[in-house]
C-alpha cells in the first residue's frame, strides 16, 4: 500500500492496518521519542481545528518513514481529543478532518473517491467516468443539505444509484467522514494515557474554554420559545447544540427571530457555537438577512417554502389546524391565545443565549 | 351481539382457523394492533413470540382488522412508544382509492384498477426501474379495501429516518421537480438588432438512455408526440387545456413542425428524439411545445402514494393475509406478474367462505360481479355466503332473522 496516499487519508482502514503492521503500541506513539514528530503533528491538527477547522498539510513525501509519523498524527489526534472530551471540541474535530478530505479529495482520482467511499460506508460506483453512490447513503448523509439542489428528485438515479458531481460527491463523504468520527469519539482513555498527554491537554483544554468565554448567557426578553412553532425549536436546539444548518435554516431562524425584534448581536451569538462558525461570516450573513437598518430586508420564509427546504418538521396539531400558513402566524396566534388565557399560569421558557454542550 | 357480528365472526374464525398465516418478516420484533366486531377500542402495543401465538390469538378474539408495524422493536409490547426501542422500520408505500379524483363517483371495480395503474407505475418506474430493487425485495400486497402496498425490508433502507424517506415521497411523486434543469436553455445565438441586442436560446431534451427523472421527462415527451400526431385542432384543445392561452395557428404551425413533411427523410418529432434538442420547431411555437411537455411529466410519470404513510416510522399497517373488515377480502401478497390480472372481486375473497346461500336484506338495490357471479336484486335477496359477508360488512345489507 502506498504510503503516502495513507498519510492524506490516515482514517482509512488501511491506514490503521499498517500502523498494526509497523506493530506501534500507544505506548511508544505517546512517549517514545522516535514518534515525537507524530505528536507535534498530531496536536497541530486538533489546534488547526479549533483555529482553522482545518487539520493542517500532509507531507508530500515519498519517503515511508515520513508518512508512517504523518499516518500516527491521527491517532495522536484522537487520543488528544478524547482525554479533553468537550462535545464542542469533537465536532469541531470531527468537522475538520472532514472537511481536509474534501479539499483533499479535490485533486484525487475517481478510483480514491470510490475507495474513500466504500470506507466510510457509502455504496459507490464508477462508470464510464461518472460516480454515483447509493441513494439511500445519499439521503442518509445530505439530510442537513437540503435545498433544491440536494433534492433526491433532481438527481439523476439509475439502479438505485444517485450519479453526482465529483464535487457533490466529495461534499456527502464530508458529512459521512464527519459524522462517523463524531460518533466515534471520545475513545475510552485510561489515567495513564491521560497522565502521558496532560500537557498537551491543559493547552487544548485552555483554548477550548476560551471559546466557551465568549459565549455568555443572554436573556431575550419577551421572546418565548414555548411558543415557536416546531420548526424554529427545531432550529433553535440546533442552533444551541451547535449542529451543523443547512443554509436556509439559518436564513429561516435568522428572518424569523429578527422579526420578533431580536438584536442582530444577540442572533450571531446564536450561531456562534456552531462548529463551522466564523465569526466575520457570521455576521456578515446576519447583517444582511436582517439588512440591518438599511438595504434589503429579508422576510421569513412561510410555511410552503419550509416545507420545500425540508426544514418544516415535527408539525403539531396547530401546524396541521389549517390555520397555519407562516411560523410567524403560529407564533401570533400562540401569543393570541395565551393572552386570552392568563388566568392560566403557563409555564414560559426563556429562549437562551448558547452555551457549548 | 348482533345477528350481523355474528354471522361474520363465524366466517372470519372459520378463515384464522383453517389458514396458515404468513406473518411479517423478523416477526418477534413487531408490534401488533387489532380492532374488533364486538369491542369497541383499539388493542395496540401487542407483541408475539411466535406466528403460532398469533394464529391462535386470531382464531379466540376474531378480530375485525388485524395491523401490525412497519417498525421492528427491542420490545415491541412496550406500552410506550418511546421504550420499545426502535431498531428500524420497513419502507412502506400506500396507494389507494382516496387520491384518484372523482373517486366518489366511481364503482369499486373502476377505482381499484386506476389505483393499479398507478402501483404499477411505482413499482415498475421506481422502485424496480429507478432504485434498483430486485422482486424478492418488495412485498407486494392488496389492501383487502381500496389500495396496494409495497413493502420494502432492504437493509439499506432500515433506517431511515422520516423526513429521508419524505425525500423518496417527494421522488416518486415528481414533487420540487426542476423541469427547468431537465430541458435547459442555452444561449445559441445573440442577434444584433440596431436598437437591442436578442439572444437565441436552444433547447435541450435528455438523451436516450438517461435514469431518473431525465427519463421519464424523455418518455413522456415520445409519447405525446405520438398522441398529438394523429389529433385535430379540437381535440388538442380538448385534451390540452395548458395549450389555450396559444393561438389556433400556433398549435397547427407547432403540428405542422413536428410532423409535416420537411423535404428529409426525417420528421421534426424524430429529429428531436435523435437530437435531443427542440431545435426542430421553429421559435415561433417553441415555446408552445416546451410548456406543453413540461405540464405532462409530472400527471403522466409520477406515482401519487400516500406521504403520511411512508413518512411514518412507527406506522400500524395491515397484516398480509389477514381479511379486511369491512369487505371480507384478504389482504393477498402476490407477485408484480399476478398484479397485472388482478381482479379484488374475483381474486380476493378466501375460499372459506362457502357458497352456501344466504337470506339478506339489502337497503338499496345492488347489481355486482363477485367472484365471477352476478349478484343483484333489492329488498330481501338470497345470495352465495361470500357474497353476503361482502354486502353485511359493506353495512350495505343486514341479515334476515
Ligand atoms: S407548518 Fe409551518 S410553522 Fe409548522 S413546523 Fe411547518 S413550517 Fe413551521
Amino acid at each position: 500500500m502506498e504510503t503516502h496516499h495513507l498519510s492524506r487519508y490516515p482514517f482509512l482502514k488501511a491506514a490503521s492496518e499498517l500502523v498494526r503492521a509497523n506493530s506501534v503500541s500507544l505506548d511508544d506513539l505517546l512517549s517514545h521519542p522516535a514518534y515525537e514528530e507524530s505528536r507535534r503533528r498530531g496536536k497541530q491538527r486538533v489546534l488547526d481545528a479549533l483555529n482553522d477547522l482545518k487539520v493542517g498539510q500532509a507531507p508530500s513525501s515519498a519517503d515511508d518513514v515520513t508518512n508512517l509519523l504523518e499516518v500516527l498524527s491521527y491517532p495522536v489526534a484522537r487520543v488528544l481529543v478524547s482525554c479533553v472530551a468537550d462535545e464542542f471540541l469533537v465536532r469541531r474535530y470531527a468537522l475538520a478532518e472532514a472537511k481536509t478530505m474534501n479539499e483533499r479529495l479535490e485533486t484525487a482520482d475517481f478510483d480514491v473517491m470510490i475507495e474513500v467511499a466504500e470506507d466510510l460506508g457509502v455504496s459507490a460506483h464508477l462508470e464510464s467516468d461518472m460516480l454515483s453512490m447509493h441513494f439511500c447513503d445519499f439521503l442518509r448523509y445530505t439530510s442537513g443539505l437540503r435545498g433544491k439542489d440536494w433534492k433526491l428528485v433532481n438527481h439523476e438515479m439509475r439502479k438505485g444509484y444517485v450519479l453526482l458531481s465529483k464535487k457533490k460527491f466529495g461534499r456527502v463523504l464530508e458529512q459521512a467522514l464527519s459524522e462517523r468520527i463524531e460518533m466515534e469519539l471520545p475513545l475510552p482513555v485510561t489515567d495513564d494515557i491521560i497522565g502521558a498527554v496532560s500537557k498537551d491537554v491543559a493547552e487544548i483544554s485552555e483554548i477550548v474554554a476560551q471559546l466557551r468565554e465568549k459565549m455568555r448567557d443572554q436573556d431575550f426578553g419577551e421572546i418565548t420559545i414555548t411558543k415557536f412553532p416546531p420548526c424554529m425549536k427545531k432550529l433553535t436546539s440546533m442552533a444551541e447544540k451547535g449542529e451543523n444548518m443547512p443554509h436556509a435554516g439559518r436564513f429561516a431562524i435568522t428572518t424569523f427571530l429578527s422579526t420578533l425584534g431580536m438584536p442582530v448581536d444577540d442572533i450571531v451569538k446564536t450561531f456562534f457555537s456552531s462548529p463551522d462558525f466564523d465569526n466575520s461570516m457570521t455576521v456578515y450573513q446576519v447583517r444582511h438577512i436582517t439588512g440591518d437598518g438599511m438595504g434589503k430586508r429579508y422576510s421569513c420564509p412561510e410555511c410552503a417554502t419550509m416545507r420545500t427546504n425540508g426544514i418544516c418538521v415535527d408539525m403539531d396539531d396547530l401546524c396541521r389546524s389549517g390555520r397555519i400558513r407562516h411560523p410567524l402566524g403560529y407564533y401570533r396566534v400562540k401569543t393570541m391565545s395565551s393572552k386570552r388565557r392568563k388566568d392560566e399560569p403557563e409555564k414560559e421558557q426563556k429562549v437562551e443565549a448558547p452555551r457549548p454542550a | 351481539m348482533t345477528k350481523e357480528q355474528e354471522f361474520v365472526m363465524r366466517w372470519f374464525r372459520e378463515y384464522y382457523s383453517r389458514t396458515a398465516i404468513a406473518g411479517p418478516t423478523k416477526f418477534e420484533q413487531r408490534e401488533f394492533g387489532f380492532m374488533y366486531f364486538d369491542k369497541d377500542f383499539v388493542r395496540r402495543h401487542v407483541g408475539f413470540k411466535r406466528p403460532d401465538d398469533l394464529r391462535k390469538y386470531l382464531v379466540s378474539q376474531v378480530p375485525m382488522h388485524v395491523y401490525y408495524s412497519s417498525a421492528l422493536y427491542e420490545i415491541p409490547s412496550a406500552p410506550k412508544m418511546d421504550q420499545k426501542g426502535w431498531l428500524g422500520a420497513d419502507l412502506v408505500f400506500d396507494l389507494d382509492a382516496d387520491h384518484i379524483k372523482g373517486a366518489e363517483t366511481m364503482s369499486y371495480a373502476q377505482m381499484l384498477s386506476l389505483v393499479k395503474k398507478d402501483m404499477i407505475k411505482l413499482l415498475d418506474d421506481f422502485l424496480f426501474g429507478d432504485m434498483g430493487f430486485g422482486e424478492t425485495d418488495v412485498r407486494l400486497v392488496f389492501s383487502g379495501g381500496r389500495g396496494y402496498h409495497a413493502h420494502i425490508s432492504d437493509e439499506k433502507v432500515l433506517k431511515l429516518k422520516s423526513h429521508e424517506r419524505s425525500e423518496i415521497v417527494d421522488y416518486v411523486s415528481g414533487t420540487d421537480l426542476d423541469l427547468d434543469a431537465i430541458f435547459p436553455k442555452s444561449v445559441s445565438m445573440v442577434k444584433d438588432y440596431k436598437t437591442h441586442m436578442k439572444a437565441e436560446k436552444a433547447v435541450a431534451m435528455p438523451a436516450e438512455g438517461s435514469g431518473g427523472w431525465k427519463g421519464h421527462a424523455r418518455r413522456t415527451t415520445a409519447q405525446l408526440f405520438e398522441e398529438l400526431r394523429f389529433m385535430e385542432l379540437e381535440e388538442v384543445r380538448a385534451r390540452f387545456p395548458n395549450l389555450s392561452r396559444y393561438k389556433d395557428a400556433t398549435v397547427l404551425g407547432l403540428q405542422r413542425d413536428l410532423f409535416g413533411d420537411r423535404g428529409g427523410e426525417r420528421l421534426g418529432y424524430q429529429l428531436i428524439m435523435e437530437n435531443n434538442s427542440l431545435e426542430y420547431v421553429s421559435d415561433r411555437y417553441k415555446e408552445a411545445l416546451l410548456d406543453l411537455v413540461k405540464s405532462e411529466v409530472r400527471p403522466r410519470a409520477a406515482a401519487e402514494v400516500d406521504e403520511p404513510v411512508t413518512r411514518d416510522i412507527k406506522r400500524l399497517i395491515r397484516m398480509p393475509s389477514s381479511l379486511h373488515g369491512k369487505t371480507g377480502m384478504r389482504v393477498i401478497e402476490m407477485r408484480r406478474d399476478d398484479l397485472t390480472d388482478f381482479d379484488p372481486l374475483r381474486d380476493a375473497f378466501p375460499g372459506t367462505f362457502p357458497d352456501d346461500p344466504v337470506k339478506v336484506h339489502v337497503k338499496a338495490p345492488v347489481d355486482l360481479l363477485i367472484k365471477g357471479q352476478r349478484i343483484s336484486g333489492d329488498g330481501v335477496i338470497e345470495v352465495p355466503t361470500f357474497a353476503a359477508m361482502f354486502l353485511v360488512l359493506r353495512m350495505k345489507a343486514a341479515m334476515v332473522p
